[in-house]
């Protein structure tokens, strides 16, 4: 479960990147927060991560504050950042296992993240390649499988389906929701309304630091969430 | 956990083109630097073998004036491993009474264009310090800034790790990828060692190369770190790159030759000039006391100075045999007076030379103090140390070494009197000694009956001396006496700085290290705590 | 267009800090380095002086036949462009009258420091710290912008790759030029400001320009090297490390290499061999000699009815065996004279002799030396370092030049002295030889004699060192012309992906 409770995070040069965020994303939910770019979606992100710390307000995963326990509450998520950039002289493989040693995860064979790239979708011919020959879609499944490996409840993604051809897209979308029937508690950023549409519990909308929209799937299914978006970003410019 | 980051980071470096490329390159450097300093090394013992063999000869003397002992410093081996100054200095010395320590011709060592060996030497050390510090540089420049901008020190933050972790295990990492091309290295290098025939180590130089591992350790440490604190000062690896290198150019070029040249200029040494133009004055008055005395025993002695055969040469080197007693006598009493003085006034120059070399010494000190901020001059320093080329290793040697034997061997030749001995210019027992008129009658077969007569009759046929070459007198040439059996003489011992006292002495340099050392990782430390991950 | 790619590459050069940094090394080193140097040249200068009056002063009332004029070799202007050999070189030269003259160096003891380390001198800053810095300022700029994606963008704009290449080489040309000839004239102003240098006398100005121009035509070598290694790879990371690599084979290895392989491709005997050799020549034609004294000394003796050889030595006043005195007096007169002229010969036959082994291993060392520094002009540091050297006055050709003057001021020497004598030789029984000198004209006065010395020996000029060294000039100007053109061939066939 992740929570934020009046989360706000004013930069040192006075930008206010975050103001009174306060969101749970529940077990076996996914959100999707959408907002153009510089709406604050990676900094609620870094918060939930403990790269920054917060002004005020609390980031809470699975109840533990991160600022005050962060490496207890770094056990309880996972990350997919936009542009999975592993160690491209490693093999996926290799990726893997130095990442599930990190992850807590130290006694795993080779069968095993074979298992689960398989599970996600990565041709057998990757599964020894060196990672700098890999395509991006091939390389956000590698991030995707870390996360799936270290097993945690909750995961964050940042944009990940941001560049991927429509084919990797819809491959990792479907991860995704299997992550979801396995309870998951899952926060995404994206730009992707069709994607967001597609597979969201939740949808919220920021802008400025703060967010603006909040629906559910049935709210956001019924009143067309093209538009919805569309119309909230026409109020920044005519704001 | 820390060891698992250290085997990534350690994985990570060997996959790496700059690690192929720089391990390719000691391998084709190590033993470049080790073929040419070998055979400079075996030049430089052919000279040395060559030059030993004249100096023997400096011990085959009938009398004790000719006895002025050369010595030939062999090369040294170690020099393989670190040049040092050995390549430029003299080594070889005379000992002479009427001066201080000086060099004698030095052997030429290089056939090489000078212009083309200033720049640097090639050594072992040289080598190391070049290739391994850019190495450790290439290896730590984008440790932290490099996975920032990849992306993957977030994906590894947002795992439960403390981040000091990953720092200890970055910094395990690197070192497990740099010790064994260090270690390799020296292994290559004493391969190489091993495998030539002319040099051999004894075990305690083996020793002074084990010491160079742990000193080159530490040294390489520093610049690991400094790699590892740019790469966590600043966001972008290009950023951090070009400090670092900044950082080694000046390191290498620049502070140890500012070093040079602010010593040189803050530090003033009295003109040679000058010194000479004492030394003369010195010189004059010893001459006007010499000669003086010589007067004064002249008139109370009155020899007839009449030689027979006799050889001279440079400090107060005189040999003689068949010269009449009186002769004889006078130039016993001559050289009582005389070798002391000029020992005195040797004494008497050396001070202005001693203070003069006090000056350069000064001014060397003070540029191997001020290149102490250079952490490869530290690294130079200490392994010309341990490999005795050092400047200290030169100035026990000739301040020290050749000083003591200089004293040793004239007071060898005080304590067996040899100034107011006989011995000391003629070989013919004092037994054997004759009258001028004694050896005219003799030699002249009966023609004259004294030397009046004879030098009478000789003034009148325009100073021919024939008539005295009538009859031989046995045991007046100087080739009829044997040499000089010298077993007693004082043998030079060469002190060279001691294991341990070099230890002692570079303890404070590696402390100095170390603790800049501890420094920079507290800085870095603080750096990576405080790192702006995204 | 290339007007804006060059102030491009001029803006993104001076806001990089890489730029700040070149600026404050330049602009400390360089001055900082002047000044240095033309300290320990005033203080040389002065010793200079010092000993000239010092020579003055003693030799006055001096001269005879066993008086050594010395000739000081004043300390080179320039030598804050390059010390070179300048510690080396002999400080002055010893004439004698026996032929041979000899040189003095600084110091018996070499002075240690001079041992420990290289000199701050602008030909070290320029030739191992600003092609480094050259080499930093390039080494990503294809490769980096490749990273970044600018190159693409660059590309897809309707410009040659030429052009680009070569506003590229010439922005980061200006921006490094700039900051250097900025420390240039500071430095330039050290040397007027200080007393003992006149900047603009012919002996500095025109090597101080000639050094500009050859320092700016070197960096210029050295930032075509950069863009050719920046574009041979794809990453700035290898560019880098291939960049250290070269630097390190330039400025390291080329010149430690070329004399090893001179030696394997034209192998020279060593010193020693050839000094063995001589030994054993001379000891050949002296035992000759020796035969032929003995024969002649049997012809003679025989001629006069000697029997026994020895009598020539025998007491001469006394008659012996019906030989009388007169005649042997004659006797020994003629083998005297006969002796000389076999001695005259043979002296002549030794030192040609020796000569001629001398001169074989002179001139065999001479081609492997000069076969060596033709092997090291692969480096452009090498010619560099030769050209600035001979320049500063510091060089090999300073060298031969006080040598040739050495020679000719013992020839001087010689005639205005030495040949005013006679000398007489005798040898005692030992072989110790006494020379006694008279003068071969009475009215000739030594003390009228001015005393010589070597103020009119002439430097070699800025004119000299172009012409005896135009093939390192000219290499100077075709390496970046090379490097750029096979850098541009990279770079057309860049891959921008």
């Amino acid at each position: 479960m992740l929570q934020a409770i009046d989360l706000t995070k004013r930069y040192e040069d006075g930008v206010l990147a975050l103001d009174f965020l306060t969101l749970t994303v529940k077990e076996g939910e996914i959100f999707c927060l959408l907002g153009a770019n510089g709406a604050g979606k990676t900094t609620t992100i870094n918060l939930f991560l403990n790269f920054i710390d917060p002004t005020s307000g609390q980031a809470l995963i699975n109840g533990i504050d991160v600022t005050k326990e962060p490496l207890k509450a770094k056990k309880y998520v996972a990350y997919v950042s936009e542009n999975v950039m592993l160690y491209g002289n490693f093999t996926a493989r290799q990726n893997l296992d130095f990442f599930a040693k990190l992850g807590g995860c130290p006694d795993l064979k080779k069968e095993d993240y074979y298992m689960y790239m398989r599970k996600v979708g990565l041709p057998e011919r990757a599964f020894e390649m060196r990672l700098k020959n890999f395509s991006k879609g091939m390389r956000q499944k590698v991030g995707i499988t870390i996360a799936i490996i270290k097993n945690a409840p909750n995961i964050l993604l940042d944009e990940p389906t941001s560049g991927l051809d429509p084919k990797a897209a819809a491959e990792f979308i479907k991860v995704l929701s299997s992550l979801r029937d396995q309870g998951k508690a899952m926060f995404m950023c994206t730009h992707d309304i069709f994607r967001a549409k597609e597979l969201a519990d939740r949808v919220g909308i920021m802008k400025e630091g703060r967010l603006v929209m909040l629906r559910t799937r049935e709210e956001f299914l019924e009143d067309d969430l093209e538009k919805v978006y569309l119309d909230y970003m026409q109020e920044a410019v005519v704001g | 956990m820390i060891l698992q980051i250290a085997i990534k980071e350690f994985y990570n470096n060997l996959l790496t083109a700059r690690f192929s490329i720089g391990f390719i390159m000691c391998l084709f450097l190590i033993p470049f630097s080790l073929v040419v300093n070998l055979k400079d090394y075996r030049e430089q013992l052919k000279g040395y073998e060559i030059e030993r063999a004249k100096t023997e000869k400096s011990y085959q003397v009938r009398v004790y004036s000719a006895l002025r002992p050369e010595i030939v410093r062999p090369p040294e081996p170690l020099s393989i491993f670190s040049k040092g100054i050995s390549g430029n200095a003299e080594n070889k010395f005379k000992i002479r009474l009427e001066t201080w320590v000086s060099t004698a011709d030095g052997y030429e060592t290089g056939r090489e264009n000078p212009l083309l060996m200033s720049l640097f030497s090639m050594d072992f050390c040289t080598i190391l310090v070049f290739v391994l510090s850019l190495f450790a540089l290439l290896f730590t420049y984008d440790a932290c800034s490099g996975e920032r901008e990849s992306g993957t020190l977030k994906l590894v933050l947002s795992n439960p790790v403390h981040r000091w972790k990953v720092l200890i295990g970055k910094l395990i990492g690197v070192c497990l990828t740099l010790l064994p091309v260090i270690m390799f290295c020296y292994l290559l290098s004493a391969l190489f060692v091993l495998l030539a025939p002319e040099v051999s180590f004894s075990a305690g130089e083996w020793l002074r190369v084990a010491l160079l591992i742990p000193v080159s350790l530490v040294f390489f440490g520093l610049f690991i770190l400094i790699g590892l604190l740019f790469s966590c000062c600043f966001r972008s690896s290009a950023a951090s790159i070009v400090l670092c290198l900044f950082v080694w150019v000046i390191s290498i070029f620049i502070i140890p030759n500012l070093a040079n040249s602010l010593a040189k200029s803050l530090v003033a040494t009295p003109s040679t000039e000058e010194l000479r133009a004492g030394n003369v004055l010195l010189i004059r008055e010893m001459g006007k006391k010499i000669n003086d005395y010589s007067q004064s025993i002249i008139k109370q002695m009155k020899p007839d100075f009449f030689y027979w055969d006799g050889k001279g040469g440079e400090d107060g080197y005189m040999e003689f045999a068949g010269a009449s007693r009186s002769t004889m006598d006078f130039r016993r009493q001559f050289n009582e007076f005389r070798e002391p003085l000029r020992i005195e006034y040797a004494e008497k120059k050396g001070v202005g030379q001693k203070e003069y070399m006090d000056q350069l010494d000064a001014q060397v000190k003070l540029a191997n103090r001020l290149a102490l901020l250079s952490p490869t001059d530290v690294f130079r320093q200490v392994s010309n140390a341990l490999c005795r080329t050092d400047y200290d290793t030169r100035h026990l040697l000739i301040s020290e070494s050749l000083q003591r034997y200089r004293d040793d061997f004239i007071g060898y030749l005080k304590g067996k009197k040899v100034f107011s001995s006989y011995e000391y210019f003629t070989r013919q027992p004092p037994g054997t000694f004759m009258d001028y008129d004694e050896i005219v009658r003799v030699r002249s077969g009966g023609q004259f009956n004294s030397a009046a007569e004879f030098i009478k009759w000789r003034k009148e046929h325009g100073g021919d001396r024939s008539p005295l070459n009538k009859v031989p007198i046995p045991g007046t040439a100087i080739t009829d006496y044997p040499l000089l059996e010298l077993t007693d003489m004082p043998t030079f011992e060469c002190q060279s700085p001691s294991i341990p006292g070099v230890l002692r002495q570079s303890m404070g340099k590696i402390a100095g290290l170390i603790g800049v050392e501890l420094v920079l990782f507290f800085l870095t430390f603080v750096c990576f705590v405080r790192y702006d991950v995204r | 267009m290339i007007k804006a790619l060059v102030l491009k590459e001029i803006q993104e050069s001076i806001n990089n800090y890489r730029f700040l940094i070149a600026l404050l090394l330049c602009v400390l080193l360089i001055p900082l380095g002047t000044f240095v140097s033309i300290k320990d040249y005033e203080q040389r200068l002065a010793n200079y002086h010092q000993s000239m009056q010092l020579y003055h002063e003693r030799s006055q009332g001096n001269i005879r036949l066993g008086f050594s004029a010395k000739g000081f070799r004043p300390p080179a202007e320039l030598s804050f462009l390059a010390t070179g050999l300048e510690e080396r070189m002999p400080t002055l030269v010893n004439t004698y009258s026996s032929g041979n003259y000899w040189f003095d160096y600084e110091n018996e003891m070499t002075s240690p420091i001079t041992l420990l380390f290289g000199k701050l001198d602008l030909l070290f800053i320029v030739g191992c710290v600003l092609s480094i810095l050259a080499l930093i300022f390039t080494f990503n700029s294809v490769s980096g912008e490749k990273e970044r994606g600018t190159l693409r963008l660059l590309i897809s704009n309707s410009v040659m790759r030429a052009q680009l290449y070569a506003a590229k080489v010439a922005g980061n040309f200006i921006v490094f030029a700039v900051p250097f000839m900025l420390a240039l004239l500071v430095s330039m102003i050290i040397v007027i400001l200080s007393s003992s240098l006149n900047m603009f006398s012919a002996y500095v100005f025109p090597p101080f320009a000639v050094f500009v121009l050859l320092s700016l035509l070197f960096i210029l070598a050295m930032i075509n090297l950069g863009m050719l290694i920046s574009s041979l790879t794809h990453s700035s990371m290898t560019s880098m490390v291939a960049l250290l690599l070269v630097w390190i084979v330039l400025v390291l290895v080329v010149p430690k290499a070329s004399p090893m392989l001179a030696q394997a491709l034209f192998p020279v005997k060593t010193s020693q061999v050839v000094n063995m050799e001589k030994e054993a020549v001379r000891s050949d034609l002296n035992k000759e000699l020796d035969e032929q004294r003995a024969e002649l000394l049997e012809k003679v003796a025989s001629s006069y009815g000697i029997t026994d050889e020895n009598d020539l030595f025998a007491p001469l006043f006394e008659n012996r065996e019906g030989i009388n005195g007169q005649t042997m007096e004659q006797a020994r007169e003629q083998y005297n004279s006969q002796s000389q002229i076999i001695e005259d010969g043979y002296e002549k036959m030794i030192s040609d002799a020796l000569k001629k082994i001398d001169d074989a291993y002179e001139s065999k060392k001479q081609v492997q030396a000069s076969l060596a520094a033709n092997l090291s002009r692969v480096s452009p540091v090498s010619c560099f370092t030769y050209l600035i050297s001979e320049l500063a006055g510091t060089g090999l050709l300073e060298l031969k030049n006080f040598l040739d003057s050495a020679r000719r001021y013992q020839q001087y020497v010689k005639e205005t002295i030495y040949d005013k004598y006679i000398e007489k030789r005798y040898v005692s029984k030992s072989g110790n030889i006494w020379n006694m000198a008279s003068k071969a004209d009475d009215n000739w006065d030594p003390n009228k004699v001015s005393i010589p010395d070597l103020t009119n020996y002439q430097r070699v000029t800025a004119t000299d060192v172009l012409s005896a060294r135009w093939v390192d000039v000219l290499l100077l100007a075709l390496y970046p012309l090379v490097f750029f053109y096979v850098g541009l061939t990279a770079f057309n066939r860049y891959d921008v992906r």
